[in-house]
């Protein structure tokens, strides 16, 4: 279960990214690498592979917090 | 009896990558304008100020089911702003002498915001592993975590 809330809020910190002016963008991504380095140790997989399904369910995401 | 001779492709000129290089910028001043390197510091205010109104389209973009007709608009903004950043980082490197604050900027928000769009290309044009996906999807199911 930890794994996947670690990937939530991955995905919740790809949407500030977007949603943020940015100058906030250092510090986004300071938590973006703290919590990235957390799923690798925890799922044992390549930063990478972690990227490509963030980018494959993104979209999904942003529908889902637009209501739609 | 013919001898076939092999089709070698040409050889790789390592020691001309320099010249290379400043051919092909020479090329690109041609195309770019004038101003882009004597403007480096007044154009990053409005590097940032794009990447703002970037950031709206994003969000619509993503939230977008049909894309057909946006799509090569959408791809040609996006890699002018990386294009944009990339020559901006490497004036920086280029010229030290410069100094971002006198803008009110720090080295750390125009990597940042370089990182960002080096990855929404990569995000929304670059190539994906989906198997490796898959097999990190039902990693993530197993641990019984409710499906993505």
């Amino acid at each position: 279960m930890k794994a996947r809330q670690v990937f939530e809020r991955l995905l919740h910190l790809q949407y500030r990214l977007d949603s943020t002016s940015p100058e906030e963008s250092p510090q986004i991504y300071e938590d973006f690498d703290s919590a990235l380095e957390e799923l690798q140790s925890l799922m044992g997989c390549p930063a990478q592979r972690i990227h490509d399904a963030l980018n494959k369910h993104y979209d999904a995401y942003v529908r889902k917090l637009n209501g739609r | 009896m013919s001898t076939t001779v092999p089709i070698l492709p040409p050889p790789v000129r390592k020691t001309h990558v320099f010249e290379d290089l400043a051919s092909v910028e020479a090329a690109l001043r041609k195309i770019l304008p004038a101003e882009l390197e004597e403007r480096l510091l007044a154009q990053i205010p409005q590097w940032f100020l794009v990447i703002g109104l970037f950031k709206d389209l994003e969000l619509a973009y993503a939230a977008l089911e049909e894309r057909g007709k946006i799509e090569p608009k959408y791809r040609a903004v996006l890699t002018a702003i990386l294009s944009l950043g990339e020559n901006i980082s490497a004036g920086l490197i280029a010229r030290p002498e410069l100094d971002l604050k006198t803008i009110g900027y720090c080295p750390r928000v125009v990597d940042a915001n370089l990182r960002y769009l080096r990855a929404k290309y990569q995000h929304r044009f670059g190539p994906m592993d989906n198997a490796a996906v898959a097999d990190f999807e039902a990693m993530l199911e197993s641990e019984g975590a409710p499906s993505i």
